[in-house]
Order: C-alpha cells, then sequence, then structure tokens
C-alpha cells in the first residue's frame, strides 16, 4: 500500500502558553485533493507550516509521501509546492524571470517556463514586471512558481482571496488541471464554494484541534447544516460564545 | 444620507483624527525612541566626547626625548594637555586624531608642528603661545606637521571605508533578508528544494558583487582627491576590509533572524549602525570619549575595522600588528552569524 502524501502524526505545537495545535492527527491519500476549513486562529497555518516543514512540531511526527520532515528534509522538499496568498513576487522581476529562477530551483529550464506562462494564461505578460501583474495575475503566477518542479503535493494557503471571480475560475481551472493529471492538493480557504468544487474532503479545525472531517455532503448530515457556510458560521459563533 | 458636516461637527472630526494619529504615534514604541530617546542620545554622546566640563581643550604629543625641554616652556595647563610617549607611538597617534599636533625640542627650545589651516590646529597654536608667553620672551616656533603626520583625509578616508562596508553589509543583507521574510519570499524559497544555507548565500553573494567596487570607488576618491596616503601593504588593507565585511554580515544576519514587522527592521538596522557610526571614530577619534568609555568603544566591529585600517594605509603596520583587530572582527562576524542562524525564522 502507497503511504500518503501528506500525513500529521499526534502533532503538537506550542507557542508559549498558547497550544495553536493540540494532538492532531491528518492523512491525506496521494491525489486526494482536502480543503482545511476553520475560523481564525483555528490552527490552520501553524498546520500548514508544519506539513510545508517551516515549523517543527513540538511533538509528533510530519511525513511526505512517508519520509519525515525531521530526518529526510532534502528528499521531501522537491515533493512539495507551495503557494501563499499574499506573499509578494520579487517586484523588479519580468514574469519570465521569476518563472525561470523558481524552475532553476528544480533543476529546471526555459522549457519549463515556457510550460508554466502558457498553462497559467500568462505568455502575453511574459515582459512585464511582477509589481504590474493584476491581484488575478499575481496569484496565477505565484501559482506557476508553485508548480515549477511539478510537484505531487501542492499545498495552497487561500489561493484565491483576494482576486476578482473570473480571476478566481481560472485559478480553479488550472487547479483542477492538476487535479485531473493526479496532483495531491491541500488548500485553506474561507470560500466555501471553493472547497466544494475542488475537494474530495473537508477537513474542519478549531482551537488546534480538528472537530470533523469528510465529504461535504458527510459534514452537512453530521452537522445538521444546510451548507458548509452555514456550518462554518456555527463553529465561529460557537466560538465568539465561549 | 448626504449629511453636510456643521463647522462644528467638522471640528470634532478634524480633532478626532488629530488624536487619532497622536495615538498611533505614542502607540509605537519605536517611534517613541527614535522621536524622543535618540536625539537624547546622540546629545549625550557627543556632548560625552566635546563637551565635558573642565575637560582639556586640545592635546599636543611629545617624544619622551624632547620631553623635558618642551614641559619647560610649555607648561601643562587646564586648557593644553602633554602627552609623552615614544616617538613612532606619537606619530601613530598623532594620525589617529589623537591629538591637535606634536611639540618637539629645537636648539633648546619647544616647536610646535602644526596643521594650522584647520580649526584645531589654531585653536592648538593659540592655547600653546598664551602657555609660552609666560614661560619665555621668545616666541613659539609652529612649523607645518611633520612629512609623516597625516591629514585628516588620512584619518577620515580609512574610517569611512569601515562605515560604507558597515552600511553596505547590515542594510544590504539584514535589511534585504527582513525584506525577504516580510514579503513572504523567503517562506517560498525555502519550501523549494533549495538548502537554506545557498538562500542566504545568495544574499550574501548579491552584496558582495558590489561591495567591492562601491569601497573602490570611494577609496579611489580620497586618494585623487584628497591625497589620501596608502602606507601600508595593499593586500592586508584588502584583507582587513574583507574581514571587516565577515563581521557585519554576521551582525546583519543576527539583526535580520527575528524581525516580523517592517517598521521593526528599519528601527533594528538603525539601532545596529547609528551609534556605531557615533562612537566608533569615524570622523572623530573616539578617544575624546570618557576613558571608562573606551573598553566598549574600542571592542565595537567598527571600531575595530576603522583602526585596522587606518593602522595599515596611515601607518604602515603589518599582520601582526592588526592580528588582534581581525581575530575580533571575525569573532563578531562568526559569532553574530552564528547565533542569528540558530535562531533565524523562515516565515
Amino acid at each position: 500500500m502507497n503511504a500518503p502524501a501528506l500525513e500529521a502524526r499526534s502533532v503538537v505545537k506550542r507557542y508559549g502558553a498558547l497550544t495553536a495545535v493540540a494532538g492532531v492527527d491528518l492523512s491525506i491519500a496521494s491525489g486526494e485533493s482536502v480543503a482545511l476549513l476553520g475560523p481564525n486562529g483555528a490552527g490552520k497555518t501553524t498546520l500548514v507550516e508544519m506539513l510545508e516543514g517551516l515549523v517543527a512540531p513540538d511533538e509528533g511526527r510530519i511525513l511526505v509521501d512517508g519520509l519525515d520532515w525531521a530526518t529526510q528534509s532534502s528528499d521531501i522538499r522537491g515533493r512539495l509546492g507551495t503557494c501563499l496568498q499574499d506573499a509578494k513576487l520579487p517586484e523588479r522581476l519580468r514574469v519570465q524571470e521569476t518563472l525561470e529562477l523558481f524552475c532553476s530551483f528544480h533543476g529546471r529550464g526555459r522549457d519549463r517556463a515556457e510550460e508554466l506562462l502558457s498553462l497559467v494564461d500568462l505568455a502575453s505578460h511574459r515582459r512585464h514586471l511582477c509589481g504590474k501583474l493584476s491581484g488575478g495575475q499575481r496569484q496565477r503566477l505565484a501559482l506557476a512558481c508553485a508548480i515549477a518542479g511539478e510537484p505531487g503535493i501542492l499545498i495552497l494557503d487561500e489561493p484565491t482571496t483576494g482576486v476578482d471571480p473570473a480571476a478566481r475560475r481560472q485559478i480553479w481551472e488550472i487547479l483542477s488541471h492538476l487535479r485531473s493529471r493526479g496532483a495531491t492538493l491541500l488548500l485553506t480557504t474561507h470560500f466555501m464554494d471553493e472547497a466544494v468544487i475542488l475537494c474530495d474532503r473537508v477537513v474542519l479545525m478549531e482551537s488546534g484541534r480538528i472537530l470533523d472531517q469528510g465529504t461535504v455532503s458527510e459534514l452537512l448530515e453530521r452537522g445538521g447544516a444546510s451548507s458548509l457556510d452555514d456550518l462554518f458560521l456555527r463553529l465561529a459563533g460557537r466560538r465568539i460564545q465561549e | 444620507m448626504n449629511r453636510t458636516l456643521t463647522p462644528l461637527l467638522r471640528t470634532r472630526a478634524v480633532l478626532l483624527l488629530t488624536r487619532a494619529h497622536l495615538l498611533e504615534f505614542f502607540r509605537e514604541p519605536g517611534i517613541l525612541f527614535w522621536a524622543f530617546g535618540f536625539p537624547l542620545l546622540l546629545s549625550w554622546a557627543l556632548g560625552l566626547a566635546f563637551l565635558t566640563p573642565h575637560r582639556v581643550r586640545v592635546t599636543l604629543l611629545v617624544s619622551r626625548t624632547d620631553s623635558a625641554v618642551v614641559r619647560a616652556g610649555l607648561p601643562d595647563t587646564g586648557s593644553i594637555a602633554l602627552r609623552t610617549m615614544d616617538p613612532s607611538d606619537a606619530v601613530r597617534a598623532l594620525r589617529r586624531g589623537e591629538a591637535a599636533g606634536m611639540a618637539t625640542e629645537e636648539s633648546g627650545s619647544p616647536v610646535l608642528h602644526l596643521d594650522t589651516t584647520t580649526q584645531e590646529g589654531n585653536l592648538a597654536r593659540l592655547l600653546a603661545d598664551r602657555a609660552h608667553a609666560g614661560r619665555s620672551e621668545k616666541d613659539l616656533r609652529v612649523e607645518a606637521p611633520r612629512a609623516l603626520a597625516g591629514s585628516y583625509a588620512d584619518f577620515l578616508f580609512p574610517g569611512m571605508l569601515a562605515l560604507g562596508i558597515m552600511n553596505g553589509c547590515v542594510w544590504g543583507i539584514g535589511f534585504a533578508l527582513m525584506d525577504l521574510r516580510l514579503r513572504k519570499l523567503l517562506r517560498l524559497f525555502a519550501a523549494t528544494p533549495l538548502s537554506r544555507v545557498d538562500i542566504l548565500l545568495s544574499v550574501v553573494l548579491a552584496r558582495g558583487a558590489t561591495l567591492p567596487l562601491e569601497n573602490a570607488l570611494l577609496w579611489g576618491f580620497g586618494v585623487v582627491v584628497f591625497g589620501v596616503a596608502m602606507h601600508g601593504s595593499t593586500l592586508l588593507f584588502v584583507s582587513v576590509a574583507a574581514s571587516a565585511a565577515v563581521a557585519f554580515a554576521g551582525l546583519g544576519v543576527l539583526g535580520a533572524s527575528r524581525v516580523e514587522q517592517s517598521q521593526a527592521a528599519y528601527g533594528i538596522i538603525n539601532a545596529l549602525t547609528i551609534p556605531m557610526t557615533i562612537v566608533s571614530g569615524i570622523f572623530f577619534s573616539w578617544t575624546r570619549f570618557p576613558v571608562w568609555l573606551h573598553p566598549v568603544v574600542g571592542a565595537l566591529p567598527l571600531t575595530l575595522a576603522a583602526d585596522a585600517l587606518r593602522s595599515v594605509s596611515s601607518e604602515g603596520a603589518g599582520w601582526v600588528q592588526v592580528l588582534p583587530k581581525v581575530a575580533g572582527l571575525w569573532a563578531w562576524g562568526l559569532g553574530c552569524a552564528g547565533i542569528g542562524l540558530k535562531i533565524f525564522r523562515w516565515r
């Protein structure tokens, strides 16, 4: 049996007195697409940072394709692609230069940069400075940088926040294309429709723990909610009351 | 509803907006420091160097062999101090800007060697004349500085070079790393197969590519326009400059290691560079500061760099003489970089 693409085993992370992630177990199969939902402060970012290898857990293990971040980090890096919501790509580099730079990190050349330009529909903007791109174009470029090395696993932090509906649909198309080619996706999002359209499974987090997980219909049934929005609002509302 | 503001409501709004600006101002500790604390600290530091009450106004160096005659004709007063030292030390101290000039003995009378084109040289001459008048009817002879004595440019330019290296490294490496983190690029780069050492190395190499050019230009300007002299080995001089770059690169990495906010980034860079710019003897000798401050000032990386560069260019010092300072610079660089990398925040 293949090892899960991403796996967190009893993971704990504390920042001083605050326990950001309190014993999370999460397993994402290869080729699966999972959305991580939860109100602000639920521990999503910390969990994602641990899965990306940026933060080491205080307890537990993080595995990528069965490899442990603690001991096999160099073998893991090329397998992951990361796309951050508000990362500011080098503003005075041109689109093509930026892509060639990120391709070089994976030992890839200009051909791959050309492929990516076509994939994210930025070929006509290749000479534009990154700082001059619109929000949607910038996010598509960030996505192209994340997949420069053709990673099997893609971690996306709010990939469509701050972009207009047309750009959001373009990004969804790109992500759907990557899914169809077998990529594993883990995305955090506040857009419930994004989770419904792109993901096989939704994981609900609150106060550093996984509250529930399953397909959208399973979650709605168990939560007695009419929509994911409704479920999310109940979750957030309970937090406010507490 | 479109509501026109009456003069009273408008005044109230303006006052509330003013209050909001003031609250933002006073709730930012960094701004408070730079607005109130830093000017006071700067004034205090410069005051220590130049305004301490009852401080001797000018210092003249006397070589040990000439001391008796010079002191007979030129008494040590409240406004003029004579420091006796070996001839070679006296010349070195003069080049370091530790005194206004030298006093020697010729034919049984004291002779002053001063640069009377400078304010300090003229002041020294007036004070020395006054002190000498009570002792002798003959006028005090004043001559140009001895050939070996350096000009202010010889003092200033090695210091400027050290300052340039510090600013180049602390801003060019430290601030660049902070900027990469604030733009989340460090996090993006760290998530690629590129190793973290490679990411840091690229920042250092980018700075290292332009730093030699910038400093060669500054030094060349000093040589061509002000006739700055190089009495020592150019290779040693470049090696000392490279050691200074190591020290300040380490300082830059340490300064950049944890910063998460842009205001803090500017604050940290300024806090690292500005105090040293004032106290490390770039524009005037750091021996002007009270003696109790000397051990601290003397150990600062900018002081070590400026003094070591000056020793080579002005005094012709060799490896043996500058080795302790070069070792100090490497200790600063490796120590700071080690701590900085240990606590470095990649996200």
